[in-house]
């Protein structure tokens, strides 16, 4: 298949609904046949195939259980996957995925296509935010191993802008907008280690990089810089003083789930794809909330096939703004993340980094 | 050397495969075991470096298989 310039964000509510219902009935009869933990948790939720109406009523996981079981939907005998762990520090468990080949390719192309739109088709010499030791370790996908090599496809000379002790590579930084700084150039990395590692760091040494013309693409949550007390406001805010840098898109999805992820638009809001659903649940009875009202995250995919991670209800919680009607113009639901849910383990694709200061 | 060695050559010294194996049913991204996400990548740059181009992101995911990675490089206007 030679992937064309699909629009990925094209069908509107009707369409999408009776898409994404059809989807998500075939995956899930797909994994109840290849997965027996997952089909014995489906028939202790009494999921009745033949009566849904809507993918709204189909039976979800929680993200957490990745954490607690290896579930494979792969077929007798398939050995060939690869295993992606999330975030985590050391002390917590961190969820384990299987990927197969079709699933991966799957990915990487879902990826191209949603990121293209924000970002254009033609690769821009690209800085990470991130130490060369991260994508070393070929036996080991953390999620920011995943982040780094899955943005490297927007990418050209790829750069790091952290030496392994993770303290600023002056000479490469230097280097590298020496180079390209004078053309459009992407910055990439996970929301902590930029402002932790780059910001805070450009900061305390005095250094004013001229970062203009950067695009940063950053993800992994927002709960250490919370904690913190850095709104994402003081996050832009920061990043336009200490370097200047203007455009920032900020990136919602997980490692437990292929295929969705969110990117944000010109108007600040987060955008479903033609390969994604989304849906807020309500707290105290989980049912679906209403327009604009906050609820739990339930996220919904069409790529996962080596592992039942096609409906899961995450540990965050936030909103719909809208649907099919957002000033960008992409069809689709458009939302906000709020934060984490009460109770939830702490994680954060970014927490991975242990602070050892 | 003409650019379709020069291809093969670069395709055989990042896959470490054997010229019997230059095709279609066995180099497979994603299935060929070392043709994986790292070593696309480092493959692609050094495609890009060889003939002095730049493949586009969906290039990128498009070079899926031993002969499409020649059809990319004709599309970008490479005799090859």
């Amino acid at each position: 298949m030679m992937p064309g310039r699909v629009f990925p964000f094209s069908m509107e509510k009707d369409e999408k609904d009776r898409y994404l219902t059809g989807k998500m009935i075939e995956l899930t009869q797909y994994h109840r046949d290849h997965c027996s933990a997952y089909r014995k948790m489906t028939d202790a939720l009494g999921c009745d195939l033949r009566r849904i109406t809507h993918y709204s009523q189909l039976p979800y996981l929680p993200v957490s259980l990745f954490k607690d079981l290896r579930l494979s939907s792969l077929e007798e005998g398939e050995d060939d996957f690869k295993t992606v762990t999330s975030s985590g520090t050391s002390g917590q468990r961190r969820s384990q995925i299987i990927l197969d080949a079709r699933t991966r390719t799957d990915q990487q192309t879902a990826l191209a296509r949603i990121g293209s739109d924000f970002l254009g088709t033609r690769r821009m010499p690209y800085l990470v935010i991130d130490c060369p030791a991260t994508v070393g370790k070929r036996d080991h996908f953390s999620a920011r191993t995943s982040g780094i090599l899955g943005f490297s496809i927007f990418g050209a000379h790829r750069t790091f802008a952290l030496n392994d002790d993770m303290c600023l590579n002056k000479d490469a930084l230097h280097d590298f907008l020496e180079k390209y700084g004078r053309q459009p150039f992407l910055v990439f990395g996970f929301t902590f280690m930029v402002w932790k590692y780059f910001c805070q760091e450009l900061e305390a040494e005095g250094m004013r990089p001229d970062m203009r013309r950067a695009v940063l693409v950053h993800g992994g949550g927002w709960k250490k810089l919370a904690d913190q007390a850095v709104s994402k406001e003081a996050f832009a805010a920061g990043l336009g003083r200490v370097c200047g840098i203007s455009r920032v898109i900020d990136y919602y999805g997980m490692a437990e789930q292929t295929g969705s992820i969110f990117f944000e638009c010109e108007c600040g809001h987060l955008h479903c794809s033609d390969y994604s659903g989304i849906l807020f649940r309500r707290p105290e009875d989980f049912s679906v909330c209403g327009p604009g009202e906050e609820g739990i995250i339930e996220v919904l995919s069409t790529l996962p096939r080596s592992y039942p991670g096609h409906i899961l209800l995450t540990e965050d919680q936030g909103r719909l703004l809208g649907i099919d009607d957002c000033p960008c113009g992409r069809a689709g639901a458009y939302f906000e993340v709020s934060g984490r849910i009460e109770h939830a383990e702490l994680r954060g694709c970014s927490d991975t980094y242990e602070d050892r200061s | 050397m003409t650019n379709l060695q020069r291809y093969n050559k670069i395709i055989k010294d990042y896959l470490g495969c054997t010229d019997e194996e230059l095709n279609d049913e066995v180099l497979v991204y994603n299935r060929y075991p070392k043709w994986d996400s790292v070593k696309h990548m480092e493959m692609v740059a050094a495609l890009e470096d060889k003939f002095c181009v730049m493949f586009e992101t969906l290039d990128i995911t498009s070079f899926s298989k031993y002969s499409l990675g020649i059809e990319i490089l004709r599309k970008l206007g490479v005799d090859i």
